[in-house]
């Protein structure tokens, strides 16, 4: 079996939209898995630079999967043990639920494999 | 408190040994075994196996043969139970573990049983991945009928007697890996059109890149396989069964039957649910030691060790070996680092070897490529910084061992790349054996290296079949036969012995049956422990042979055969058929299926007499008295009083006959009176393979006389047509015509002279099915019917001795030959129950 790690990493700055609307952080967070793979979310890490509470959603084909509440100025690290496979030609992303008027910095760093 | 008591209650006083409890006995699970016991474990250790399949242990691999027909289930085992038995192990078979209390150190199963543990092993291995697709199950929750997975031996068993009903013609195989083109290929030895159904981009992109994988394609659609890549099944269509596939984007394919082979997941709920951790499988460290859990070790395909999840079998060698170490201390200091796993295969009869990476990933990257798709050749090497980082062959692995060994090592390469391809006017193929590393691994199933093999063969052992015996090289999956056999002629230096045991009637006693018969009549010997010590090298006594011998022994001397009863199959010694539960089932002779009242009272006075579970009407038109116990057999048969219906025996068995032509408005000929003839002339007759007749009173064949070993069938004018060769078992057969004749008396001479022949002619357990297409039909006429080698009158007589030696086995029933011969031996085991209805 051939495995291949995928990482969604970065620390982007956001502005608060709302904690209604689950809003896309960056490009740079969106996986489409290939045909004929199946994809394993493994661990997320996140931090929180702001004073406010905010989330960051895992979506699979706009559909939620998965919430991370970080804290204020705090962070998480939640290992995802025994996941639920993602199948080939799902689009998985990460968006960010943060009260309006919030903003600050998150930092991301979710590891995946394929195989 | 009761589990507890039972701890306390089950430890043998004055065994200090440690208890070491292994949850899974498939490949993983009985190695690691092995190993512990090759490093003398069994002095520190009890061992205890839980086996979830009602079987002992088998090589997975081997399944696509048996699916395919090439072999087997009977011949994949790895180890028989007898093996268990002389370890000292004791087997829970078709028992699964719920649960681990590792506080208290007790494995509790689905039996309600708690089994205490000092040392435990997880080896629960895999299970065939069911992705989620609409109509995939009843509203029961299981499986739709005409769904399978390809796993078990369940599995495979399953999918042969499902191919084989003659109303499914199409398979869909979902999955076009490894797995799924085995699967497909197999399917299509039954006559089964098959289409594979592959979501990626092509076929086994796991292992190999998309060029590799399009002249892959080729080769498979040649063999009448159809390909979809790129296309993903959404649903299976069918209410009751299958009765097609729905697709993404692209019209429904009709099909009887789905195969799903999309990979494989890890069984981990005992660890789950035991508080282990669990990530993609049970995380263990280089100990292959679960951590914080000092005494409990993960093995196999149900591992993840530093990330990595295996599916193949090679770095469950290596990690078995590593865990051996360690729990028996013989090597504390041992490690598993991983493997650098390479895959060599056949699938669907083509060549497949792949390593590494697919394809050049950094710029500097080297690819040398050749692609020849008209002869299903592709062949493909990634090379980083002088050293092989990928490599995929296709159609030609002659160059495989070389490259596997330089990805291994990392050895430099030569600075012409071609040469890795090709053999150019260079050292030849054995030069190319003789370059491997000692310890380069030949088979990558038992995990043999060149210099284990070189070794035996240094020790005198020079037939490749001996040298496969010895190191278990070869045994597995058979891909490195070739290799095996090309390091055995290297280390041999030319001097390889041809092994003609591949000839031999059976393998002890080295002569071919022809050269045996002669032997043993000139010789005059008339016992299995004779011919032995006659024939034999060294006179030693081959358990494997003695059935074969016995019969073959039986036939030739008829009633001046010396009866040795240990030369016998449990069958034969008690006369009766050994069922899946360990009792036997009784099956009187009904000659041509005619019974009476009086006999049916009989039998059914002993049935009630003997609380018989169930009493079941054979295909074979007799009854069949199921569930009998040893012990009870002598009184069965003094009650009912009735010959033997040698439902058990390598020998004639029975003729299933119609109601001919006083009752039936068609009928041509008495049918049921010549079939009564023929079973009173032949019965019990000795023979390599069983022997199952029919006749026929006209040609609509109510007695399915066309697909018996010899069938015969009343046509118009009062003549009879013999077939004979014919099967309607695991094989399907239509029987030839050997003759047509004009009175029974010539049915009976005829079908009796070519029974003959067929037992001095065809191997051992060779059913007329083989034997007639590999004689041929026109040369078996040729001797039978016209006499062309002048033997009729010959076989004749040998078969008439035959016959007055005819002695009711059952009559043994009140002078056992052995002490013991009907005394109980269960349990040895806990033995599945076969359900009563």
């Amino acid at each position: 079996m051939i495995l291949k790690n995928i990482f969604l990493q970065g620390i982007f700055p956001f502005d608060g939209a709302g904690l209604e609307k689950a809003v896309p952080i960056h490009s740079q967070l969106s996986h489409f898995v290939p045909d004929g793979v199946i994809n394993q979310t493994l661990y997320f890490r996140g931090g929180n630079s702001s004073p406010e509470l905010i989330t960051v959603v895992l979506m699979r084909d706009g559909v939620p999967m998965r919430y991370f509440p970080i804290a204020a100025k705090g962070d998480v690290h939640v290992p995802l043990r025994v996941v639920e496979d993602i199948d080939g030609g799902s689009l998985i992303e990460l968006r960010l639920l943060a009260d309006t008027g919030v903003s600050g910095s998150v930092v991301i760093d979710m590891g995946m494999v394929e195989h | 408190m009761t589990a507890l008591a039972s701890r306390s209650a089950r430890s043998t006083p004055g065994d200090t040994r440690r208890r070491l409890v292994v949850i899974g006995n498939g490949m993983a699970g009985a190695r690691a075994v092995e190993e512990i016991l090759a490093r003398g474990g069994a002095v520190q250790h009890r061992i205890t196996m839980f086996g979830d399949e009602p079987y002992g242990n088998y090589n997975r691999i081997m399944l696509s043969h048996v699916l395919s027909g090439e072999e087997d289930t009977g011949n994949i085992f790895l180890n028989s139970l007898a093996w268990y038995r002389e370890n000292d192990i004791t087997l829970h078979s078709g028992v699964r573990v719920e649960r681990i209390d590792r506080f208290a150190k007790l494995v509790f199963s689905d039996d309600g049983r708690a089994t205490p543990y000092d040392v435990l092993i997880i080896a629960t291995g895999s299970r065939s991945h069911l992705p989620p697709m609409d109509g995939m199950y009843t509203p029961g929750g299981r499986l739709l009928p005409g769904i399978f997975a390809f796993r078990t031996i369940d599995d495979t068993t399953g999918m042969v007697s499902y191919a084989q009903q003659d109303h499914h013609h199409r398979a869909v195989v979902i999955g076009g890996g490894l797995l799924g083109l085995e699967a497909a290929r197999g399917l299509q030895s039954h006559g089964i059109d098959v289409e594979v159904v592959h979501s990626g981009g092509h076929l086994m992109n796991a292992q190999m890149g998309p060029d590799g994988g399009a002249v892959l394609r080729r080769s498979v659609e040649a063999l009448g396989i159809r390909v979809r890549t790129g296309s993903r099944t959404t649903a299976i269509l069918g209410g009751g069964k299958v009765r097609g596939v729905q697709l993404r984007n692209e019209p429904d394919i009709e099909c009887d039957m789905v195969v799903v082979a999309a990979g494989i997941r890890p069984n981990v709920e005992v660890a789950v649910t035991s508080g282990l951790p669990v990530e993609r499988a049970i995380v263990v460290d280089d100990h292959m030691r679960v951590p914080d859990e000092d005494e409990i070790y993960a093995v196999g395909e149900c591992v993840q060790h530093r990330g990595e999840v295996y599916g193949l079998v090679a770095p469950l060698w290596e990690q078995a070996a590593v865990l051996a170490d360690h729990v028996t201390g013989a090597d504390p200091s041992s490690v598993y680092l991983g493997s650098r796993t390479a895959t060599k295969l056949k699938v669907a009869g083509v060549d497949v070897a792949s390593m590494g990476l697919q394809a050049p990933e950094r710029d500097t990257d080297e690819h040398v490529v050749f692609s020849e798709p008209s002869r299903g050749v592709f062949k493909s090497i990634v090379i980083r910084d002088s050293k092989i980082v990928g490599a995929t062959l296709l159609g030609d692995s002659r160059k495989v061992a070389y490259l596997t060994q330089a990805f291994d090592r990392g050895l430099p390469l030569p600075e012409e790349r071609v040469s890795l391809l090709f053999d150019l006017g260079g050292p030849g193929e054995e030069a190319g054996v003789a370059e491997l590393d000692g310890d380069a691994q030949v088979c990558n199933c038992n995990g043999v290296s060149k210099q284990a093999i070189a070794d035996t063969v240094k020790g005198g052992c020079t037939t490749l079949s001996g040298v496969m015996d010895a190191t278990r090289a070869g045994k597995g999956c058979g891909s490195c036969k070739l290799l095996v056999r090309q390091v055995v002629e290297w280390a041999a230096d030319g001097a390889v012995e041809e092994d003609p045991a591949a000839a031999y009637y059976v393998p002890g006693v080295p002569l071919e049956k022809v050269a045996l018969m002669t032997a043993i009549r000139e010789q005059g010997l008339r016992s299995v422990s004779a011919v032995f010590a006659a024939l034999a090298p060294d006179g030693a006594e081959d358990a494997k042979s003695k059935m074969g011998l016995a019969s073959l022994l039986k036939m030739m001397w008829a009633g001046e055969y010396i009866d040795e009863r240990d030369a016998r199959f449990v069958n034969d010694r008690v006369h009766a058929n050994i069922q899946r539960d360990g009792t036997f089932s009784v099956v009187p002779q009904m000659k041509g299926g005619v019974t009476s009242p009086e006999q049916l009272r009989r039998i059914a006075d002993v049935a009630d007499k003997y609380n018989i579970p169930m009493v079941k009407l054979t295909g074979g038109q007799r009854i069949d008295l199921l569930g009998v116990p040893k012990e009870d057999l002598p009184k069965v048969w003094a009650d009912l009083d009735m010959p033997s219906g040698y439902a058990y025996g390598k020998s004639f068995r029975t003729v299933k006959t119609c109601v001919g032509q006083d009752f039936c408005r068609f009928g041509t000929g008495d049918s049921t009176k010549l079939g009564i003839e023929i079973e009173s002339r032949f019965q019990g007759i000795e023979s390599p393979a069983k022997l199952k007749l029919a006749v026929s009173g006209c040609p609509r064949n109510c007695a399915e006389s066309l697909v018996k070993d010899v069938g015969v069938v009343a046509v118009d004018g009062g003549r009879w047509e013999i077939y004979v060769g014919g099967a309607a078992g695991a094989h399907i057969r239509q029987g030839d015509l050997l003759a047509t004749v004009d009175d029974p008396e010539t049915v009976k001479l005829l079908a009796g002279r070519f029974m003959q022949y067929y037992r001095e002619r065809a191997n051992w357990l060779e059913r007329t099915y083989s034997f007639v297409p590999r004689v041929g039909i026109e040369h078996l006429r040729a001797v039978i019917v016209d006499d062309a080698e002048g033997i009729a009158a010959r076989l004749d007589e040998a078969m008439q001795r035959s016959v007055d030696s005819y002695a009711d086995p059952w009559a043994e029933r009140n002078d056992p030959l052995t002490h013991g011969q009907f005394r109980t031996s269960l349990p040895l085991e806990v033995l599945p129950k076969v359900p009563v209805r």
